[in-house]
């Protein structure tokens, strides 16, 4: 009598019936966490005291003077896949100009939901100094975690004052929109 | 009685082993299958530039008069999604006309730039597309651009000027033309 022995052995972790599930779906929960981003358009902004909409040969922006303070506001939603942490708000302008100085924004933001008070939230500055000549500059203002909750409505003000004694920058800036990045799944 | 190891039987699959296989590891995002994604760029992220260009109200839609009499320049600035995997961006542009059986064709002429922070807003690219309306007056159509002469990153700011010349001689549409949307269309892993 012979008897054969299949005597292969699997390295690792062995995968029963009961883990595996040809159909399952796989859980966002599963999903690895990356940056993700919501692009608020200048344009799409509700503004106030800025003199214009303008363009910089391709793209498309809004003028924010030198001569008086104007705002631009959004509202948006933190969406289903913000996962945790801080957002930046990631503020985009050009110019047309070549001068120096330096440009200040105030970043004010509101994350409500249903019943909760508009009163109040959190601010912050970027003060950097003018990029060149039809260059993109990127200015970040960083709000922390506690602020936001998915699903919630965000109120966003994008504020310059050129009176401001840390703005500096003697022209009107081009405002482009706010990149507001976060860690998400999916 | 003999007892014999049969090496050569073998278990058809894949074999894990330790290093390929950890329990309850989340599934990084590059290992999601790619698919087509979209960006949307509505009527009001637009700045207009022309005589007659202006937003107006379709019945429940939104648009831009892009009319017969002039050139109309509309300018934007968007994002590449940090969902872009790669390849191709496509711009669709949405548009309609109101006036009934109108013949020939309307030209788009699109200007692009795809640029990372600090970079300047020099035009990478410029295409354009003719397309004749539908044969029903206010039903939408979709005139489609393949950027594939431009670099996109994920992340980058997209800045797109559109034109519509009346005056261009592939121009031949001899009516006002709205643009209800614009989308861009990428691969990406989401």
């Amino acid at each position: 009598m012979t008897l054969d022995i299949a005597a292969w052995k699997q390295a690792g972790n062995l995968i029963s019936d009961e883990d595996v599930d040809d159909n399952a779906d796989i859980e966002s929960s599963k999903i690895a966490t990356r940056t993700l981003q919501i692009f608020l358009p200048a344009r799409a902004g509700r503004a106030t005291g800025t003199t214009g909409a303008t363009n910089n040969g391709v793209f498309g922006g809004v003028i924010m003077p030198n001569s008086a303070s104007s705002s631009i506001h959004w509202a948006m939603r933190i969406p289903a896949e913000y996962d945790s942490g801080d957002v930046t708000f990631k503020i985009c302008l050009v110019r047309a100009g070549a001068g120096a100085g330096n440009i200040k924004f105030t970043l004010n933001i509101k994350s409500a939901s249903v019943g909760d008070s508009l009163a109040s939230g959190a601010s912050g500055t970027a003060t950097s100094a003018a990029p060149p000549t039809a260059a993109i500059k990127e200015m970040s203002v960083v709000m922390t975690a506690a602020n936001f909750t998915a699903g919630e409505i965000v109120f966003v003000k994008l504020f310059r004052d050129p009176a401001d004694a840390a703005d500096t920058l003697a022209e009107d800036l081009i405002a482009l929109g706010v990149s507001v990045e976060f860690t998400g799944r999916g | 009685m003999t007892i014999t190891n049969s090496s050569s039987a073998r278990r058809a699959g894949f074999k894990f082993n330790n290093k390929a296989f950890k329990k309850g590891a989340d599934i990084a995002a590059s290992k999601i299958g790619t698919r087509t994604l979209t960006s949307v760029i509505a009527p009001n992220d637009f700045v207009l530039s022309g005589a007659g260009v202006a937003m107006a109200v379709d019945g429940i839609f939104s648009s831009i008069t892009l009319p017969d009499a002039n050139a109309a320049n509309l300018y934007a600035t968007a994002k590449i999604p940090m969902e872009y995997a790669g390849g191709f961006v496509t711009l669709d542009i949405y548009w309609k006309t109101t006036a009934v059986n109108v013949a020939n064709n309307i030209k788009f002429t699109v200007a692009m730039a795809s640029k990372a922070g600090g970079e300047s807003t020099a035009l990478n690219d410029t295409q354009s597309v003719t397309q004749a309306p539908a044969a029903v007056s206010n039903q939408l159509r979709k005139a489609s651009i393949v950027f594939s002469g431009i670099v996109f990153t994920a992340g980058d700011f997209v800045g797109i000027h559109i034109l519509r010349d009346p005056a261009d001689a592939a121009d031949t549409l001899a009516t006002d033309a709205k643009l209800i949307q614009c989308v861009l269309k990428f691969t990406g892993r989401a």
